[in-house]
């Protein structure tokens, strides 16, 4: 088939020794367009992207709060039913995705990407210095001089920044690519 | 300072052009096309390029800089 063909040329071509990382960059990047102009599936933005990225990030920044915040109030019952909605979203989301093709970035959207992940990077900080400041205070108010820390917590602990990372770099993505779909034709 | 203006859509309508056609022409996607056209995004050079050779033009004649009063 011709678009086939189109795509075979274009891994020849890539193949070839003499190409700049710049222009094997360029190239897969055709390639990546081509493939998704063959792919049937329907489409998925790169703004239903990113939402999808920022409620998984939202889901795993309440889950790792609740764990570390709430688990003698939740009990053990109580967090096994919060893991297992919580993975349940998420493999919902990832099933979603798999089914859709997704819209490939063009410069833009890395443009935006960039300027979310800097800021993300700023709260990110933010965020790890509040959780020192808060364990520091609460365990001098409670004249505990050891800290104690199991591997759960550091668990819930890594799933939060993750978390808080996805949620705002997607989040602020979304808020500078907020031009409407619908202007005119 | 100078601000980018850009007659885009003044193409684009002189051939009978959707902003999504463009978008694919040249690669990007048609939110892409439309802060272009509001002058809200800076294209880099091959983008600008790609779409001069589009519309059979220049650069010049479809992105510059004018003092901003």
């Amino acid at each position: 088939m011709k678009q086939d063909k189109t795509i075979k040329e274009l891994y020849e071509k890539y193949k070839k020794p003499d190409m700049t990382r710049a222009e094997r960059q360029e190239l897969m990047e055709t390639i990546y367009r081509e493939r998704y102009k063959q792919d049937p599936r329907k489409p998925i933005t790169q703004k239903g992207q990113a939402l999808l990225n920022l409620v998984f990030g939202a889901v795993m920044t309440v889950e790792s709060v609740l764990e570390l915040t709430c688990a003698r109030l939740l009990g053990s019952n109580g967090l096994g039913i919060l893991s297992m909605v919580s993975m349940a979203v998420i493999l919902l989301m990832i099933f979603f995705e798999h089914k859709r093709k997704k819209e490939p970035a063009d410069e833009m959207t890395k443009t935006f990407m960039l300027k979310a992940a800097s800021l993300a990077a700023v709260c990110e900080l933010t965020v790890m210095f509040v959780m020192m400041l808060a364990v520091i205070i609460v365990n001098n108010a409670r004249g505990i001089n050891n800290i104690v820390v199991n591997c759960d917590q550091l668990f819930d602990t890594a799933s939060l920044l993750l978390g808080v990372y996805m949620t705002v770099r997607y989040g602020a993505y979304l808020w500078l690519d907020r031009a409407p779909a619908c202007e005119e034709e | 300072m100078p601000e980018l203006k850009t007659r885009l859509k003044e193409y684009r309508a002189a051939q009978n052009m959707k902003q999504g056609d463009l978008a694919e022409l040249v690669g990007v996607r048609r939110e892409t096309i439309i802060r272009l056209e509001k002058g809200q995004y800076n294209p880099s050079l091959k983008l600008a390029m790609d779409i001069a050779k589009v519309f059979g033009a220049t650069v010049e004649e479809i992105f510059s800089f004018e003092e901003d009063q």
